[in-house]
């Protein structure tokens, strides 16, 4: 009862907590940089950090919903490998058949399908055989790597025309265009999650499954479809990148599904699924940006970095640990009343 | 609700506070970088101790930083965040040789001078190469092992990145060397991804399915002891040849004990040292005195393998 009624009511409070704390963060640490290192204000260094995090809060955008749901997607590293190495060798194969701009978007589009295919095989496991999706993403994850070695034999794509490179390298008014992609693909998300009903239905799963499932509410349908959103921008991202690197590696991606969890989680999401925004996850994935690019900028050495990183990934995850209790502590007591 | 957002910015002050104060004594002196391809191998260990011993001769500050993974997308990053602070001078080793080329040359078109070191990006406006020329290299480990294998035999690749400049120079070398013995045969090329626990996993994958295989060539550092424990593993001791690059404690030790034969020990520590003394240099208007500089090579045997043990580069 009380999961539907979260799920109904809007969301105005819950969101002026997690994301104006996360954001405050965010703030204090760019002023801190700013402050200390004049250099990382510098309109073309944010616009790099911008871009540098704008592939994991897009990736972002679809973890979150997946997370949403109570589940968890460990492929998109290798999902985006696999799509960046799908849509060079396409073009690749097809260069000489045709015009490069029919090339170049065919060859995109390949990469997007192949994305969006692994997620449809993650969301199907998971919704119609109810394999635990952290095994189900564990095994895709492998399984999209070994794909991505066996295209490429290990050797990065090249020779790619320069038509492709706009989607990497390209500005807009000076603006990366993967920064421009990535708040496209946010305000689409968080439109879509807070307005529309398959948007409301991915909360209540994660909410209270069953309580979702008796409603009414097609459960593996939500499933398949946020496993395959993740997928497919994580095919995006992969596109991008290998758009970005003039070239497909066979290593992208390696470990990015970790950074991509971090933004989820640091955004306010909770792992348990049911509440969390797109919003949230953007400015997670800002903030371990702005984090790593100050670590740079500090001169601190690779071997310390990662303490940082994983500091406030813990940190953000006891935050919102104590921010659950203190929400079932209300709802007890208002239950009581 | 404000409370545990004020309480999550003093943690998070609380990490960047130590952060602030490494900066602050560096910010008079010039500060050069060092980036190898990933962090994690002992290899960069020692690129980075001559990295700081040319530092403290010259009086200048050091900062020695790269990827988790050899992952090309983190070190371009890693590289902007270099030329947003500015630094007076940055040494390479590039995962890739062509994606890293529009940062290599976007640094030094804002008057940061680059070199690379272990591993080239010719095609970028670095100012000069510093490390092992891996053809040669790669040619003398061929010829070690031939004559380890009495100009008979097969033999096993096992090399890092495949997209690595210096790794495929060395192979081609190695290959170059062993064709003018038509008894030896390559029957297979693997790679580790820098990997110590890939380099066993992958050299136990390569006796499965060749039990009869008379020889390892490691290209890189991990190669030849993973080669050397998944021989011990298969009792193979003695039976199969290993010839290894770069001269790590690992490696040195499994040539006393007897399971490596011969290692082709670069000299990172050296390319860490020269790379920062000619990136002062550069900024004092000196260009390198050539494009590409040799840092050399020396084969480290069974005979030699004591005298590296005490005064090698890996002494950390």
């Amino acid at each position: 009862m009380n999961t539907l009624k979260a799920a109904r009511e809007p969301k105005t409070s819950a969101f002026a907590v997690r994301e104006t704390g996360i954001l405050l963060v965010l703030v204090c640490m760019c002023l801190a940089l700013a402050f200390t290192t004049p250099r990382f204000a510098e309109v073309e260094n944010l616009l790099l950090v911008a871009r540098q995090f704008s592939m994991f809060a897009t990736m972002g955008v679809g973890m979150t919903m997946v997370i949403l749901t109570g589940g968890i997607d460990l492929s998109v590293g290798s999902v985006l490998a696999l799509s960046g190495c799908v849509a060079a060798k396409c073009i690749v194969w097809l260069a000489p058949h045709a015009d490069a701009h029919i090339v170049v978007f065919a060859g995109i589009l390949a990469g997007l399908a192949t994305g969006l295919l692994c997620g449809l095989v993650n969301g199907l496991i998971v919704a119609k055989l109810g394999i635990p999706p952290f095994i189900v993403t564990l095994g895709m994850m492998s399984i999209a790597r070994g794909l991505v070695y066996v295209i490429t034999r290990g050797r990065p794509v090249v020779e790619l025309p320069d038509e492709f490179f706009f989607l990497g390298q390209g500005r807009i008014w000076r603006v990366p265009f993967p920064v421009v992609c990535m708040l496209v693909i946010a305000f689409i998300g968080a439109v879509f999650l807070a307005r529309t009903r398959l948007g409301r239905n991915i909360y209540a799963v994660g909410g209270n499954e069953e309580a979702a499932r008796l409603s009414g509410i097609n459960v593996d349908k939500v499933k398949i479809v946020v496993y395959s959103l993740c997928g497919l921008l994580a095919g995006f991202a992969g596109v991008t990148t290998a758009s970005h690197l003039s070239s497909a590696q066979a290593t992208s991606g390696l470990t990015n599904e970790l950074d991509v969890i971090a933004a989820v989680i640091v955004g306010g999401t909770s792992l348990m699924g049911g509440s969390g925004t797109v919003l949230g996850t953007v400015i997670g994935a800002a903030l371990m940006g702005v984090l790593r690019n100050g670590l740079i900028l500090r001169g601190v050495s690779a071997n310390w970095q990662l303490i940082p990183l994983g500091t406030v990934i813990i940190v953000a995850v006891v935050f919102d640990q104590l921010h659950q209790r203190r929400r079932e502590r209300t709802q007890t007591r208002l239950q009581r009343n | 609700m404000k409370v545990r957002g004020l309480v999550i910015v003093l943690l998070v002050g609380l990490i960047l506070m130590p952060l602030s104060g490494c900066a602050n004594k560096g910010e008079s002196k010039p500060v050069f970088a060092l980036v190898p391809k990933s962090v994690g191998l002992v290899y960069w260990a020692a690129a980075e101790k001559g990295m700081h011993e040319a530092a403290a001769e010259e009086g200048v500050d050091c900062q020695f930083t790269g990827p988790e993974t050899i992952d090309v997308a983190r070190q371009i990053s890693i590289m902007e965040g270099l030329i947003a602070r500015r630094v007076a001078g940055i040494a390479i080793a590039p995962n890739d040789p062509t994606a890293i080329v529009p940062v290599i040359n976007r640094a030094v078109g804002v008057g940061v001078p680059v070199v690379t070191f272990d591993s080239d990006a010719p095609e970028s406006d670095r100012l000069a190469y510093v490390g092992t020329v891996n053809t040669e290299a790669g040619k003398l480990a061929g010829e070690t092992l031939a004559k380890f294998l009495n100009g008979k035999g097969t033999v096993a690749i096992s090399t890092g990145g495949l997209g690595a400049h210096n790794l495929n120079e060395r192979v081609a070398g190695f290959r170059e060397a062993i064709a003018n013995f038509p008894d030896i045969r390559e029957v297979t090329l693997q790679t580790n991804n820098d990997s110590d626990e890939e380099a066993t996993a992958v050299a136990e994958s390569t006796l499965s399915r060749f039990p009869d295989l008379n020889a390892f060539f490691g290209a890189n550092a991990p190669g030849a002891p993973g080669a050397a424990r998944a021989v011990k593993e298969a009792g193979r001791v003695g039976k199969v040849t290993i010839v290894g690059f770069d001269d790590t404690p690992l490696c040195l030790q499994f040539i006393k004990e007897g399971v490596v034969q011969a290692t082709v020990a670069q000299r990172p520590r050296e390319m860490g040292y020269r790379c920062i003394k000619l990136l002062v240099q550069a900024t004092q208007g000196v260009n390198p005195p050539t494009e590409i500089i040799d840092t050399g090579v020396t084969v480290i045997t069974a005979e030699n393998v004591d005298e590296f043990l005490e005064t090698g580069d890996y002494k950390i």
